[in-house]
């Protein structure tokens, strides 16, 4: 009863204070006031009945389907850490993660320890991003005046999954803050903008802190700090592929690892099975389009399939077959969680499987044929952001133009 | 005979429908004239408060289209004439003596003029502007619409088969006035005697029963040619008008709704007073909507009158509530075009519907749901955003001209972010109007 009690209070505490629409402070309380209780508002116009689906509910379902790879993501990155400490002799990460890591230990077979020091470096990470996102979001929607968009919280999920496992804390604060920021607001907020804001955010700091996360140091925790140690290498599949291709890949990995996701690499793009399982979940909901992930798909087989039959000496690239590239990389995180964003992809059926199409091109051909970036997701899906326009406008010109004959007629 | 299946549309699984055709009639205390029903309408009032009134006399001329006017369907005395802001007309209501006093018919053998003075012509709209046409204009194209347009309302058939010698009276009446086809767009086949009219079966979800899908997939809009609409009942009313030499106002109207305690049928007259058609029939807190639940309108009490172009009275109920951490509910009975509640699975049989909006307003989001509900010829997300932001340039381009507001009901039913498309597209459309009229 008393919690019954409490619920009325809050209710009705929310219903009293609800600023008029012209105050600074509404968009704020209507957002927090949404989080608690459904708004009270009653349909007005011609159309008296709604569907219940909301913009907070379909983001809820995208947040929701990260947990499968964020929550492998931190088992995962425990397994490597651990393995690392162990094979090395150290007895420290050599940071600050170290006296949270203690608590429960270091045994390297241990579930338990494996996912507590996981927890130890990704809790941090998507503590600082959220807070950090949310916080750019709030401010800059309140002083512009429109609505804080819950998109903001799918943003920062997924911008701290594709961080790798040893980000300094404060290059993740900058690079959410730089997505949120450039990336979204300052085209007027989710729904405005033309670029992804996460991937726009990961660019970001792709570019600009180079030496902290690129390169075969970054993808285990605790490597950097403690320095490499002989016939260890913390490189990614992606990573040895571009220096060694198949051979290289076969000597470290099975697929079925790369498949399942024993593999290092950024926090939340190691599983491909998870990520596509999460996927299926998006499809069947109608909140990401099939459309674009079988658009991404085809063009990706198509395109690897004719880099293999062209095939090159003095590139072995060339010779990573389609199922490879599914599941090494972020393909397979881009590819559910990035390529799906409805706002900067394109927005007609047709306009859907080109800009899906154009992904799978473009990512094929960045990572096998440009030499100085291995990955290529990241990049391939904000190239297709920017063209997502340009699709739209084809398609849809093709509408107009037979309807303005006839009309004219 | 000619099938059409319609991709794309919804089905929205209300209920409280009418099942059976057992018209009670209902002889209206009150009526009102809407000027929401006439698009465009610069009204000039006839006649003013208290004055007497006769069946049949006219109230309303409209002076953009001189000579159209609105006629009174009982006798009695104007009760009040209402006004808006800057004195626009909102609505006149009628008090009815009961008396049916007629005014006199003139009967000249013009199509067109004959159809005025019976207050029959309005029963006509011209597209684009989905617009009373132009009293001494003709028709190329007359699309009658026979279709079942919402779940709740009684099948148009059952009626037309009974009322099929004035119908087909009416069909008649159609083929002269037109100078090239009439079409005639059912669900189910409907018994006529004229060969001249090319009969269309219509399958599809909502809005597959709109005018505007069926005219586009049987003869688009041409600059070139008129394009009228008419609905079945007012071909009933021709028919009547036809074979009786007198006036006809009379209406079926469903009344139906998740909160109508029993659904009914009425025959009773337009424009009558929707708390007396749902008198006793309405549970608590409800809305009582001239229209359907995805279009009608629910006025204050100015305007609470069956408005000229609905078959049904919807009611629901209007209760306001607030679920604790909504973003995480199961939604066991909760509808959705997407499958994000449980509801997709398990299939309940009756959903919840109310009035409240489900949802924060929030910038467009295009997840996909709005190709997947459209019927018509458009691209729908390009051209929602280009109503959202009244680019009145894109939306000519965009197919503006082959729609009317009703259309978009399932657009704003589905949006995510609780837009209101009907409303954009009505002042989209009048900007257009003016633009082109002035």
């Amino acid at each position: 009863m008393e919690g019954g009690k409490f619920l009325k209070f809050l209710e009705s505490f929310f219903d009293r204070h609800r600023p008029p629409k012209s105050k600074t402070f509404f968009y704020l309380y209507e957002v927090v006031q949404n989080f608690f209780f459904s708004s009270k508002v009653a349909t007005t116009g011609k159309t008296h009945i709604r569907d219940k689906v909301d913009v907070q509910r379909v983001m809820v379902v995208v947040w929701l389907a990260t947990f499968p790879a964020m929550f492998w993501g931190m088992y995962n990155m425990g397994y490597f850490g651990l393995d690392f400490l162990d094979k090395g002799g150290f007895s420290t990460t050599g940071d600050w993660h170290n006296s949270l890591i203690q608590i429960v230990g270091t045994d390297p077979s241990n579930h338990l320890h494996r996912f507590w020091f996981g927890m130890v470096y990704f809790i941090p990470i998507y503590l600082t991003v959220f807070i950090t996102g949310i916080a750019c979001e709030a401010i800059f929607s309140t002083i512009r005046r429109h609505e804080i968009n819950e998109g903001a919280f799918v943003s920062t999920v997924l911008f701290s999954l594709s961080c790798p496992p040893d980000i300094p804390l404060w290059q993740a604060a900058s690079g959410i803050a730089f997505g949120i920021v450039v990336g979204k607001e300052l085209f007027g907020g989710t729904g405005k903008n033309f670029l992804n804001p996460a991937l726009t955010g990961r660019a970001f700091i792709y570019f600009a802190y180079p030496t902290e996360l690129s390169g075969d140091m970054v993808w285990v925790a605790g490597l950097a700090d403690n320095g490499s140690i002989d016939g260890y290498s913390g490189a990614t599949a992606l990573g040895i592929a571009a220096l060694e291709g198949m051979n290289g890949i076969n000597s470290n990995f099975t697929w079925g690892q790369t498949f399942f996701g024993q593999i290092p690499g950024s926090i939340g793009e190691t599983s491909t099975f998870l990520i596509l399982l999460a996927g299926t979940y998006m499809v069947f909901t109608k909140i990401a389009s099939w459309r674009i992930i079988f658009g991404t798909l085809a063009g990706m087989i198509v395109m690897s399939s004719t880099l293999n039959l062209i095939g090159s000496d003095t590139n072995p690239m060339f010779a990573i077959p389609w199922y490879w590239h599914l599941t090494i990389g972020s393909f397979a995180f881009g590819l559910v969680y990035m390529a799906t964003e409805p706002v900067s992809a394109a927005n007609t059926n047709m306009g859907r499987w080109i800009y899906g199409i154009s992904i799978g091109v473009i990512v094929v051909l960045i990572r096998v044929i440009n030499p100085a970036f291995p990955e290529g997701m990241m990049l391939a899906i904000l190239f297709a952001n920017l063209l997502a326009p340009a699709i739209d406008f084809t398609i849809t010109s093709i509408n107009t133009s037979r309807r303005m004959e006839r009309y004219n007629s | 005979m000619k099938e059409i299946k319609l991709k794309g549309g919804l089905n929205v699984p209300l209920f409280g429908s009418v099942e059976k055709f057992i018209a009670e009639d209902l002889e209206p205390k009150f009526i009102g004239i809407l000027s929401e029903d006439y698009f465009g309408l610069k009204p000039k009032i006839l006649l003013s408060e208290g004055d007497q009134v006769k069946v049949g006399q006219p109230v309303i001329e409209d002076k953009t289209n001189l000579g159209s006017k609105v006629v009174s369907p009982i006798s009695g005395v104007i009760s009040s004439v209402n006004r808006g802001e800057k004195r626009t007309l909102i609505s006149v209501e009628i008090e009815n003596d009961k008396k049916n006093t007629l005014f006199e018919l003139n009967i000249t053998g013009d199509i067109g003029e004959d159809l005025n003075n019976a207050g029959l012509w309005d029963g006509f709209r011209e597209r684009p502007f989905d617009r009373v046409p132009n009293i001494n204009s003709k028709p190329n194209n007359v699309f009658v619409n026979c279709c079942r347009k919402d779940s709740l309302e009684l099948s148009p058939n059952l009626i037309i088969s009974n009322e099929n010698k004035f119908f087909n009276l009416g069909l008649d009446m159609l083929e002269k006035l037109a100078e090239d086809n009439v079409f005639l767009c059912s669900n189910e086949e409907i018994e006529t005697d004229s060969d001249n009219v090319e009969k269309f079966l219509i399958s599809g979800k909502y809005p597959s029963g709109n005018s505007s899908a069926h005219i586009n997939r049987i003869s688009p809009i041409r600059k070139s040619k008129k394009t009228w609409t008419i609905s079945w009942q007012d071909v009933i009313r021709i028919g009547k008008y036809i074979s009786t030499k007198s006036y006809c106002f009379e209406k079926y109207v469903s009344v139906t709704g998740s909160a109508c305690i029993e659904p009914k049928l009425f025959k009773t007259t337009s424009g009558a007073s929707l708390a007396e058609i749902t008198a006793g029939n309405a549970s608590k807190e409800s809305r009582l909507i001239s229209g359907s639940a995805l279009y009608g309108t629910s006025g204050d009490s100015y305007t609470s009158y069956l408005s000229r172009y609905t078959d049904q009275v919807t009611i629901l109920s209007d209760e306001r509530k607030a679920n604790l951490f909504n973003w995480l509910k199961f939604g066991e009975k909760d509808h959705s075009a997407t499958n994000v509640f449980f509801s997709s699975i398990s299939k309940p049989e009756k959903f919840d519907f109310d009035t409240n909006v489900n949802g924060g307003y929030r910038a467009i989001v295009p997840i996909g749901v709005f190709d997947e509900v459209n019927v018509f010829d458009i691209d729908p997300t390009l051209f929602l955003k280009s109503l959202a932001i009244g680019d009145l340039v894109a939306l000519r381009e965009l197919g503006i001209f082959d729609l009317i507001p009703e259309d978009m009901s399932v657009f704003s039913y589905v949006c995510p972010s609780k837009y209101d498309y009907v409303a954009l597209f009505k002042d989209c459309i009048e900007d257009i109007w003016k633009e082109e009229n002035s």
